[in-house]
């Protein structure tokens, strides 16, 4: 499958990577910004949590106060545009997730490049750009410039029930094939038992679809950025996810979200589960899980083109119309040291995307069994953004291509109806 | 003493000099009005005919009556209209015979019938938000209680309610009947206390059926009432959105999104202003209709 690198950001990566560790680490000025007074505006999420409880070291330690307004996603996501379009400087910093804003926030103009700020004296020798996962940061590189600092890894996998997949002699599915065929050796309609469980909501599914779709060499665009969902890969992936899901999913798999996706593996009503490695905290919890003991996971099954989960990561990105990028440069680059990712990544268990974080001891002590490897392994192979297009129009291309996915569940004509998501997103996009 | 009638008459005018006064008193209550409702609708009515994206900094620009030529091409906009249309019809069909049913059990006097009254509120008044993740709990076709009790009575393999594309909407609307009956049954017993006694022990007295006295006293005599009660339902149900919004997000696919969410996602999360605005002008000149048709209705019979 076609790589995300683009040839400038290979050459924009390796311009920076000398220029940092020249200066010794002691000598860096933290205080630099003494007195000044920012305002990041956020989204509820465990690293803004865990954030918000380090200002009063920031502030001792830089002298920078930051004022964090954080707000629901939903909220953030109408109350931050408004704001940067029409006050601007009023915001210094803000909480983005590029998968979804990136495109439209790229194309008004809102993010600040970090590499300038990052190459100059303004940045601590030990910071270590390099420490951080290439692909990771690829999340948060735009058009060939980096525009936020990812704060944690979001990859996928693939849950299973051991007891389950023990009772009829089956080995974790690795790739599509044994997939589908453990799902339908596993569902058991009459013990109301589902072999497979993933989204079928049309616009959540995306999501646990991208997986399969990059399995089968598909990608959401082609380079000049149009649609490409009329293709075999994309027919091929949404013949797969009806089959398997009508086959072996759960009676009323048509229209399910995530939040009621995940119990019914919880519960043991499911045997096989895909979705965000983050879901592992709900099975490992014995206050609600009756699988504690019996969850398993492995890497996004491999098809064709390899086995390719997607990763997103929500991060900090410096407003370009705030009159103390410096600064909030300085509060950022505080919140995302090594030390303090490493504490972040312990307080809020989200694995981290700095490598030196996976090595430390005291993470690899308190990390959930198996996270570390299935979140390691599949960094290299991850689509950085690969949750949708990432257009401008994210949310409105989501509910078009969701439309196949339910036709598809339905039973309807898969290709007219990869043909009518072209169709659709063609003209989404064109505006 | 003073000779009245040799006091010099004021001249008799033909019109009296207007007294504004009452206008006058009314005016800062209208200007208040014209502040709260008319402004926004002005506005809206002007951001209808642009196309507005807020990510970036482009103005808006005027497209005319663009975004209302779009509407009438957009299908998805086109059955969602439909849909909210039976998303009302069926939610008055349930509501009002059973808001008078309940009502008229409650107007009898039995023991515990204001603790019946009291706890006939409770859904009313619990946010529409937490009752839909409860009802998505209770339907769910695998874990949910509904399965468990339908279980119970020998029925093995139930609805799959919100999964099921002809059962979605009638599913959501039994909710919207359970969390909005009771508001129906509450004007209905406030209607029938106020209604005089005398035709009834008239009825009574000729010897009519507790049948008859219903067909020819109580409904008729209850119409206006209703007729309250079904405007009130019929401008809620048209702009139905937070039950749809936590059940089913207007899912399967579209199958079950009514005009409002479709306004809601095309202003604020597809981003387009004008467009959405277009449809919130469509709903309000609907509900403004619709609600003229019921005041029309009820005149004759009050």
């Amino acid at each position: 499958m076609a790589t995300f690198l683009t040839r400038r950001t290979l050459l924009a990566s390796a311009a920076i990577a000398p220029m940092v560790g020249t200066a010794s680490a002691a000598d860096f000025d933290w205080k630099r910004f003494n007195g000044s007074q920012l305002r990041f505006m956020v989204s509820v999420h465990p690293w803004t949590e865990w954030a918000q409880k380090q200002l009063p070291a920031l502030e001792a330690e830089t002298g920078i106060k930051v004022n964090l307004e954080i707000l629901y996603e939903d909220q953030l996501r109408q109350k931050l545009p408004l704001t940067l379009r029409s006050d601007p400087g009023a915001v210094d910093a803000f909480f983005t997730l590029p998968s979804w804003d990136g495109a439209s926030f790229a194309r008004a103009r809102w993010y600040a490049p970090l590499e300038p700020l990052i190459a100059s004296d303004l940045t601590a020798p030990d910071w270590d750009y390099s420490d951080f996962f290439p692909n990771i940061l690829n999340i948060h590189r735009l058009n060939g410039q980096l525009l936020g600092v990812p704060i944690s890894t979001e990859v996928q996998a693939l849950f299973f029930n051991k007891a389950m997949l023990d009772a009829k002699g089956l080995a974790p599915p690795t790739t599509l094939d044994t997939l589908m065929a453990a799902a339908k050796a596993l569902n058991d309609p009459a013990g109301n038992v589902a072999g497979f469980v993933t989204r079928g909501d049309g616009v959540q599914a995306l999501y646990t679809f991208a997986p399969f779709l990059f399995a089968y060499g598909g990608r959401w665009l082609d380079d000049n950025g149009k649609p490409e969902l009329a293709g075999a890969p994309f027919i091929n992936a949404l013949k797969y996810y009806s089959e398997i899901l009508r086959a072996a999913g759960p009676p009323n798999v048509l229209g399910m979200q995530w939040k009621t996706t995940y119990p019914l593996f919880q519960q043991e009503r499911a045997a096989l589960f895909a979705d965000a490695v983050n879901f592992l905290a709900y099975f490992r919890d014995p206050s609600q899980s009756r699988i504690v003991d019996k969850v398993g996971m492995v890497p996004v099954p491999a098809g064709p083109s390899g086995s390719h989960s997607t990763v997103i990561a929500w991060g900090p990105a410096i407003a370009a119309s705030s009159k103390q990028q410096q600064a909030a440069w300085t509060a950022i680059q505080w919140l995302t040291s090594k030390r303090n990712m490493l504490a972040a990544s312990l307080a809020t268990t989200l694995p981290s995307s700095r490598k030196s974080v996976f090595s430390a001891d005291a993470y690899v002590k308190a990390a959930p069994a198996g996270v570390i490897e299935i979140v390691q392994s599949q960094i290299p192979n991850a689509v950085p953004n690969g949750a949708n297009p990432l257009v401008v129009q994210v949310p409105e291309t989501r509910a078009a291509i969701g439309q196949a996915i339910i036709a598809a569940l339905r039973g309807e004509d898969i290709t007219k109806a990869a043909n009518e998501a072209q169709k659709q997103v063609l003209a989404i996009i064109n505006g | 003493m003073v000779d009245v009638a040799a006091a010099p008459r004021a001249p008799v005018t033909p019109r009296r000099r207007r007294d504004w006064t009452p206008e006058l008193l009314s005016l800062p209550a209208l200007v208040a009005i014209l502040a709260v409702m008319g402004f926004p609708l002005l506005y809206l009515g002007w951001m209808s005919l642009h196309r507005w994206s807020l990510v970036g900094f482009d103005p808006p620009r005027f497209v005319g009556l663009g975004n209302f030529a779009q509407l009438v091409q957009d299908e998805r906009f086109v059955e969602a209209l439909g849909r909210t249309f039976w998303f009302t019809a069926l939610g008055l069909v349930s509501n009002l015979p059973l808001g008078l049913g309940i009502a008229l059990l409650m107007h009898e006097r039995f023991p515990g019938r204001s603790l019946c009254r009291a706890l006939l509120i409770l859904p009313m008044v619990a946010t529409p938000a937490a009752m839909g993740l409860v009802w998505v709990i209770m339907l769910d076709p695998t874990l949910g209680i509904v399965r468990y009790l339908l279980g119970a009575i020998g029925i093995d393999h139930p609805p799959l309610w919100l999964s099921d594309p002809d059962l979605v909407v009638p599913t959501l609307v039994a909710v919207d009947a359970w969390m909005w009956t009771p508001m129906v049954a509450l004007i209905c017993i406030a209607g029938l206390a106020a209604l005089p006694p005398e035709p009834f022990e008239a009825a009574l007295v000729d010897g009519a059926s507790a049948l008859q006295r219903f067909r020819y006293l109580t409904l008729p005599m209850m119409l206006p009432t209703l007729m309250v009660a079904a405007m009130l339902r019929v401008m809620d149900l048209l702009k139905l959105i937070d039950i749809v919004y936590v059940m089913t997000g207007g899912g399967p696919g579209h199958l079950s999104e009514t005009i409002n969410l479709y306004n809601y996602l095309a202003a604020l999360s597809y981003d387009k202003i004008g467009y959405g605005s277009a449809i919130a002008l469509v709903l309000f000149a609907i509900v403004i209709a619709c609600t003229l048709v019921l005041i029309r209705l009820r005149r004759p019979a009050s």
